[in-house]
């Protein structure tokens, strides 16, 4: 592919010519029915490589090896988080831990670890389960749905004001701000509705200051900071505006991700159904198939990394699509295989490494048995085709289904 | 070379050889011990790495980072041997250790 003169400038000069590619990752991968398989064609290239357009609309780098991803994950030194992406909407405030390096990194991340650890998580069980549930039946006689717009985008919203101790009387003006945070043609409109949600987490907030009532809301305003003093209003806003967006666009993208393979599987549908001890490690392989998120940093020192040399200021892509289909890690990288039991970096690595993974889990895992207790056969009716989208996840936005009862 | 001793989560024990320098977690990880999850690769910051150390040589360990004691708060049976095993390097002087991996 040919590099135009207008492109060449903007390609810094560290950058030797014959590692940059005239690509916009996303537009790459969206131009394939399946975008994952943009994966293969990448690992017929070089290991590292510039692209012009490679992560939030800016050139940088891409790293497309499970191994270099890993080892970029285990070097925040160099591969930093430190940023304030919604500085431009006007908000003072970082997303709390994740823009965050080192070591002030984990001065924040311990104080939510215990909210979000395997012990703490299995108690979220119900509230997860009786949401599959009341989702599940307002479709399941009907034997077919959207599946996206009727269960998969609404659940997160469920979710996190259940376990945030929201009323429900927001869960409409929820579901309209998370479809127009995720879904709006025009950016204003989409900024419209973050500045929603975040003035509404401020009141949340604020109301929970006066009295908590829940262990999270507790445990996050009387947490105190070094063991010296309790989080200023900044942090929290950072902290709670983390929660709602982390378990977003990615739980939903998962479930579609999820639904849309089994619904081209029934023989793995079936052995799921009879032995559903099977379906934690399903999951885990269907994770790794599909990761959702696709992170990026930002070079904080100078590294020669892999034989590239990275400058200060460079940005770099954390191609898990790639990374995770990756035949040097793993055989047959495309095919999904549930005996695999495969490491993963769809959660990251390293200090980052997602603080709701064990929640991600077992909502996955109660999500699919769910499903499949109660309805057989799923399938796309003939004739129809997911859509989906690339960027900072990767998402189904539709996907067509009937079943038949179990 | 050092050898380690694994004992997993339903009693099974095996030996393994250690090169010195490399973490427990690395070794057992490069040896098939899959039940140590070790999510995060070894940055001391998913506490699922977490062994509980033959109490013989728990003296003979490094001092527990204020990182690492945060971490094994949110263990799910955490007890006085309790170490994140990325945290401990192997070495000649730990020659026959036994490790137990700790449910997460």
């Amino acid at each position: 592919m040919s590099v135009t003169q207008q492109q060449k400038q903007t390609i810094p000069d560290h950058v030797p010519a014959e590692l940059v590619r005239d690509m916009d990752i996303n537009t790459y991968a969206a131009s394939f029915g399946d975008p994952y398989e943009a994966a293969a064609r990448l690992h017929e290239g070089p290991d590292i490589f510039w692209a012009t357009t490679a992560a939030n609309g800016r050139p940088g780098w891409v790293l497309t090896r499970q191994a270099l991803v890993q080892e970029a994950y285990l070097d925040p030194e160099h591969f930093s988080s430190e940023r304030a992406d919604l500085a431009a909407m006007g908000i003072s405030w970082k997303l709390n831990p994740l823009e965050f390096d080192p070591p002030e990194h984990h001065k924040y991340r311990r104080l939510l670890n215990p909210l979000f650890s395997p012990r703490a998580v299995a108690e979220m069980d119900s509230p997860v389960k009786a949401v599959c549930d009341e989702l599940l039946n307002a479709i399941v006689e009907c034997g077919s749905c959207e599946f996206i717009g009727d269960f998969a985008e609404k659940f997160p919203s469920y979710i996190f004001l259940d376990l945030m101790g929201m009323p429900r009387e927001m869960l409409p003006e929820f579901l309209e701000w998370e479809r127009l945070l995720l879904r709006a043609e025009d950016p204003r409109q989409k900024v419209a509705a973050m500045m929603s949600v975040f003035n509404f987490l401020q009141k949340f907030i604020d109301e929970q200051r006066i009295e908590p009532t829940t262990e999270l809301m507790k445990t996050i305003l009387s947490a105190k900071y070094e063991d010296e003093r309790l989080l200023s209003n900044d942090e929290v806003m950072g902290m709670v505006a983390l929660l709602y967006i982390g378990g977003l666009d990615t739980v939903f993208s998962m479930l579609g991700w999820i639904f849309r393979h089994l619904a081209g599987d029934v023989q793995l549908q079936d052995r799921l159904r009879a032995n559903p001890e099977l379906i934690p490690q399903a999951v885990e392989e269907f994770l790794r198939a599909y990761p959702v998120a696709q992170p990026h940093r930002k070079i904080k020192h100078e590294i020669e990394f892999h034989g590239v040399k990275m400058r200060k200021g460079d940005h770099v892509l954390m191609a898990t699509f790639a990374a995770n289909r990756d035949p040097r890690a793993y055989d047959n990288p495309h095919i999904v295989d549930i005996e695999r039991k495969p490491r993963l970096l769809t959660f990251a690595a390293g200090p980052h490494l997602c603080l709701g993974i064990h929640l991600a889990r077992r909502e996955l895992r109660i999500v699919v048995e769910a499903f499949l207790a109660r309805c057989k056969n799923i399938r796309m009716p003939a004739g129809e085709k997911i859509e989906f989208h690339t960027g900072g996840t990767w998402g189904i936005d539709r996907l067509a289904l009937e079943w038949d009862p179990v | 070379m050092p050898t380690l001793i694994v004992i997993g989560q339903a009693g099974d024990e095996r030996s393994i050889d250690g090169e010195s320098g490399q973490s427990l977690m690395q070794i057992m990880r490069d040896n098939g011990v899959n039940e140590l999850q070790a999510l995060c690769g070894g940055a001391c910051s998913c506490a699922t790495c977490h062994v509980w150390i033959d109490p013989a040589f728990v003296s003979l360990l490094p001092a527990m980072s204020g990182q690492e004691d945060d971490m094994l708060a949110c263990a799910a049976e955490r007890h006085p041997n309790s170490r994140l095993s990325c945290q401990l390097k192997m070495s000649e002087k730990l020659d026959g250790i036994r490790v137990t991996v700790a449910p997460i």
